[in-house]
């Protein structure tokens, strides 16, 4: 979902990932870690390489993976809904 | 540390290093190096192990499975037969066979590391280093396979009253047991006899190397008159000297044993049929 979440805004490497992450996640990935939600990722067909030169090769979102990151926003976005509606009500 | 990384990076499936591997040390390289990316790297190479080989969860459940199963199979204890015999702490099944065989883990351990750092070092050596190193890496977990296995298999050894116990070259009989009520307890005292399995050098024990365990786990001190002979006495090859020891137990205690509390090389730990190998069934000397 970090992952998703760091490419929805355009084409990224790995490190540039890392860093996104951290500043809008607040959470730094290892990159044993982000290589294996890559992996996964890309498995999936939600996330796709872009041709490039350089050894750091950057990622894309495939539309099947924007789908997904939407579903998960929404789902998501209820959930916090909900919990602050009922937090405000207890 | 930066190679260590490296290094670590080369335990991925070589299918995935096919795919990833040069935007992945590239990433490396950005993202530096500390502890905390070597162990990041170190799981994320298992993971990918586990998910790429397919080896994971059923690998796993076959091992978890085998160990299981040798575990209930060594479940039935051996009970010496009580005729004055000696047992040795590495003569149980395979004992003397894993001795043998952690002198070959130890060369290929020697070797596999060499071969490490001429991998790291010199890239002239490095396809055959790394092709010796594996072979290596195979060696040492077969061994360590092999000896889980055994360990588990083995039952454990109930030495009888009567019989000797030799750990290492120390050796232990218990010939007479007596015991008598003292309050809530029983004074279990033992005469045994201390001897020597060495050929040329002298042996000798801590005083408080040996204690009594019940059928529960209990731990009991072991403790001496004044007038007996010392446990920490230095037995000279050959020699059999004779002197008695005394425990409180519960009156409940329906099982008793001598066994006892030994510390070795880290080594030693890794030898088949070592009372102190963690997957070993250690030897127990009855007492009651």
């Amino acid at each position: 979902m970090l992952v998703l979440a760091s490419l929805s805004d355009g084409d990224k490497h790995g490190y540039a990932m890392i860093e996104d992450i951290e500043r809008f996640a607040g959470l730094r990935l290892g990159p044993g870690t982000l290589y294996g939600a890559i992996t996964r990722l890309e498995e999936r067909g939600w996330i796709k390489p872009v041709a490039s030169h350089d050894r750091r090769r950057p990622y894309t979102l495939t539309a099947s993976g924007r789908e997904y990151l939407e579903v998960q926003l929404d789902t998501l976005g209820r959930v916090l809904k909900t919990a602050a509606r009922r937090l405000k009500h207890a | 540390m930066k190679r260590l990384i490296l290094f670590i990076a080369k335990m991925y499936p070589r299918a995935w290093r096919e795919r990833y591997g040069a935007e992945f040390e590239a990433l490396l390289k950005d993202t530096g190096a500390d502890g905390r990316i070597v162990v990041n790297v170190f799981f994320g190479a298992i993971t990918m192990l586990q998910r790429w080989k397919k080896i994971g969860s059923v690998t796993l459940l076959a091992m978890s499975a085998l160990l299981a199963v040798s575990w209930w199979i060594g479940q039935r204890p051996y009970i010496t037969p009580g005729t004055n015999q000696v047992f040795r702490m590495d003569s149980n099944a395979g004992g003397m066979a894993g001795f043998f065989g952690f002198f070959i883990l130890l060369p290929a351990t020697i070797v596999g590391l060499f071969c490490v750092l001429s991998c790291i070092n010199d890239r002239s050596f490095r396809g055959s280093a790394a092709r010796v190193g594996k072979v290596c890496r195979w060696i040492v977990m077969a061994y360590m396979a092999a000896m889980m296995l055994v360990s588990m298999l083995t039952p454990r050894t109930i030495v009888s009253i009567g019989d000797g116990y030799c750990w290492d070259l120390w050796c232990l009989g218990v010939e007479q047991v007596n015991a008598t009520p003292q309050g809530q307890n029983l004074l279990y005292t033992a005469k045994v006899r201390l001897f020597s399995d060495a050929n040329h050098v002298l042996t000798a024990r801590k005083k408080n190397f040996l204690y009594a365990i019940d059928e529960q786990g209990r731990r009991f001190p072991v403790f001496q008159n004044s007038s007996a002979l010392p446990l920490d006495t230095t037995v000279r090859p050959s020699e059999s000297v004779k002197t008695s020891l005394s425990f409180l137990a519960p009156a409940n205690a329906r099982e008793l044993y001598l066994t006892g509390d030994q510390v070795a090389m880290p080594w030693v730990y890794l030898y088949f049929g070592s009372d102190i190998n963690p997957f070993h069934r250690c030897t127990l000397l009855r007492i009651l």
